[in-house]
């Protein structure tokens, strides 16, 4: 499935979602073999996740309109793809200068990526080649030279582990850009769920904070984390490479058994999704407790175990600071942190895993951006016990 | 200027210090059962500051709305709780000698909002002699005034006299520039009633960081000889940043010199335990042992378990890698 990429957008969303409709599990949402996506919108769908998106569509721009009004809204921005492609180029080149969107248009943003994310499984399938990223963790600049290092986005295939929110002082241009990027190269670039894509967390680590700073209300932080909830939390890379966040889950023996999970909602603070997203490998053997208190820690044998079980080669996953920019644990999990300098004071690079076509493995390391010009003395300094 | 930049750190400080208060991690439960105006102090304090400088007030209101990561609360819940867990350790009574020796007097050079007095006052009354609160005249004033307004307020906690001072001359507020004389400083602290062959504890929480290599080296050496030649009963607490072998300590240079123009002179000399205990072993009495931890180790190793779960359930902690990495590059030395 290579796509050409520059695919209008309406061939883009609805090759996904063929490809999707075979394995998806939930028990609506079935994508009618319809050659124009605008007349079948799945949002007009009345299954109870895509009620959840309008109402919550519906709440987050706080107008009036009706369910009515907002599937036909819907259905005109997803109908007219030339303009959406337009209108998507446009948005990227002001993020790109690290410029927010206005309010509106996120709001209109946050509805395509809806149409689009909500079609991806559980477990997304990936081609090779691709290019595995961490935590990103709101610092713009340094994804701005991640592209510059693994090559541009379409031109490279990316997927990258969640938590684009927190921490930095970008998150609202961090996962404005990758979401938008995601909704004009859906199926170039994949992103799925961090722990920090979450209403609670994102309250304490910054992203709300951001918002209210940024917009000047918590409309933008409502729709991003409504949105996050239809982020996939799993990937297979070629069948061979279990990429997630965190790790494995104790309720997890099987990739199936993720695929049978209902994903569409906050993360849960217990339980298999939440251990996805949560856990840590351990050089301690079997589960743990997880000093983060969430989550397990996992040792050596279960990775093994997993691996075995679903004919993997690889778990690639992200969730820790690693100095290096990645780490290996056990023999064949391997960690992966995206943000150089992590909050501008640990000292540690980064690191992307390119994979190719015969899934050959090479790591590229790199420090943070150079920002030459940039006022960053007026950027706030990072917190020391002073 | 430079004065001032070292200075507001004391907002950075005072900030974490009450946003820590605020979210329970202190005072921690020991403390709290012997002084339990811990909150009370901080509060009341924090409360008539813009009375006395709304624009300190300011600066440190808008510190503590964005300082507020669990990380830097945890960071100085155990910056707080080790210096008064080395303490209680030297004014533990010594069964030995039980009279004379077990008076004592505490120096905090540096003091800035720190109000420890009250504390250990109240725990110690009868056995602390004197409690010389130390920093530059601006600091100082503010703070004798914050001190005298709230006594006025509530006598029976604060006891003060119109300066900030106690009106038994126990509690010395005292201006100095720690970067002048050290001679000038000894005869100061003479002047407000220091005994130098009292048993002494110094207290440097953020403070030696901020001075020259060589005259840092002049104000340990000095103070040292002044009382170590009447008495060997000197100890010393220090709580600063090392740089590391990482790259961390040239960022936190970096960081601080350009946007606040703040300078660790010796961040990166004595960046290892090691070397920054050496800055005291080469100076001091070769027989006396000096104590050096990392705050990573004193939370792995010196906080009981029951505590240090109390304090990981104040807020949820998203990660330790980070924690680590931070916590390894603060230090507390003492002897």
């Amino acid at each position: 499935m290579d796509v050409d990429s520059d695919i209008p957008m309406h061939d883009a969303i609805e090759s996904q979602q063929q490809q999707s409709s075979s394995s998806y599990n939930k028990e609506s949402n079935p994508p009618e073999n319809n050659k124009h996506v605008s007349s079948s919108s799945p949002i007009t769908n009345s299954s109870p996740s895509s009620d959840i998106i309008s109402n919550s569509i519906k709440d987050t721009v706080n107008t009036s309109t009706t369910h009515d009004n907002t599937q036909s809204n819907n259905n005109n921005t997803t109908s007219s793809s030339s303009s959406n492609i337009n209108q998507l180029e446009e948005w990227i080149e002001h993020l790109s200068k690290c410029q927010i969107l206005s309010e509106d248009d996120v709001s209109r943003l946050c509805k395509m990526a809806v149409d689009v994310l909500q079609y991806e499984q559980n477990v997304q399938p990936v081609n090779v080649p691709v290019t595995i990223c961490g935590d990103v963790h709101g610092q713009f600049h340094d994804l701005m030279e991640l592209f510059q290092i693994g090559g541009p986005c379409p031109d490279t295939n990316y997927l990258f582990m969640g938590d684009y929110v927190d921490r930095g002082y970008y998150s609202v241009e961090t996962v404005s850009f990758l979401v938008c990027m995601k909704v004009r190269y859906p199926n170039r670039i994949t992103i799925l769920r961090g722990n920090h894509e979450s209403r609670q967390i994102t309250q304490v680590y910054g992203f709300y904070d951001e918002c209210l700073r940024k917009y000047g209300s918590a409309n933008v932080w409502k729709m991003f984390t409504d949105l996050f909830d239809y982020f996939p939390i799993t990937a297979l890379v070629d069948n061979k490479i279990f990429c997630l966040h965190g790790g494995l889950s104790p309720m997890i023996e099987t990739i199936d058994q993720v695929r049978e999970l209902n994903r569409v909602q906050e993360v849960p603070h217990e339980g298999p999704m939440c251990d996805l997203l949560w856990s840590d490998p351990d050089d301690r053997g079997g589960w743990g407790i997880s000093p983060r208190g969430a989550g397990f820690t996992f040792g050596q044998d279960i990775s093994e175990q997993f691996n075995h079980t679903n004919d993997l080669n690889l778990i690639a996953r992200a969730h820790q600071l690693v100095i290096e920019g990645y780490a290996w644990s056990h023999q064949s999990v391997v960690t992966i942190f995206s943000a150089p300098n992590y909050c501008y004071r640990c000292g540690n690079q980064a690191a992307i895993m390119e994979v190719d076509e015969n899934l050959n493995r090479q790591f590229l390391q790199y420090d943070p951006a150079v920002r030459p010009g940039e006022p960053t003395v007026s950027r706030k300094t990072p917190d020391y016990f002073l | 200027m430079e004065q001032l930049v070292i200075q507001e750190t004391d907002y950075d400080a005072i900030s974490s210090k009450i946003a820590c208060i605020n979210k329970k991690y202190l005072p921690d439960p020991q403390i709290f059962s012997v002084y339990p105006n811990y909150e009370l102090l901080y509060n009341s304090y924090f409360n008539e500051l813009p009375k006395v400088t709304r624009r300190s007030y300011n600066k440190i209101k808008k510190l503590m709305s964005s300082n507020n990561y669990p990380i830097m609360n945890i960071g100085t819940y155990l910056r707080t709780v080790s210096i008064d867990h080395v303490l209680s350790l030297y004014l533990l009574p010594n069964s030995d000698n039980a009279e004379k020796n077990n008076h004592f007097q505490i120096i905090n050079l540096g003091c800035g909002t720190d109000l420890r007095y009250f504390q250990y006052n109240h725990i110690y009354e009868e056995r602390l002699e004197r409690y010389i609160d130390v920093d530059f005249p601006m600091a100082i004033e503010t703070k004798g005034r914050v001190l005298s307004n709230l006594n006025k307020k509530n006598p029976s906690l604060f006891d003060l006299n119109d300066n900030g001072g106690s009106t038994d001359g126990k509690y010395q507020l005292m201006s100095f520039n720690l970067n002048r004389n050290t001679d000038e400083l000894i005869k100061q602290l003479e002047l407000v009633g220091c005994d130098f062959s009292l048993k002494t504890i110094i207290i440097t929480e953020c403070c030696l960081c901020y001075i020259e290599d060589a005259k840092s080296i002049e104000l340990i050496s000095k103070l040292n000889s002044v009382f170590n030649a009447k008495t060997n009963n000197l100890h010393w607490v220090s709580y600063d940043p090392i740089g590391g072998t990482d790259k961390f300590g040239q960022i936190m240079t970096d960081n601080l010199l350009f946007q606040r123009n703040l300078k660790l002179p010796t961040l990166l000399t004595y960046n290892t335990k090691e070397k920054y205990s050496k800055r005291f072993s080469s100076i001091i009495n070769s027989d006396i042992s000096i104590k050096i931890e990392d705050m990573w180790e004193i939370f792995q190793t010196k906080i009981p378990l029951k505590e240090k779960t109390r304090v990981q359930k104040c807020e949820f902690l998203d990660e330790l890698e980070e924690l680590k990495i931070i916590l390894s590059h603060y230090v507390i030395l003492y002897f």
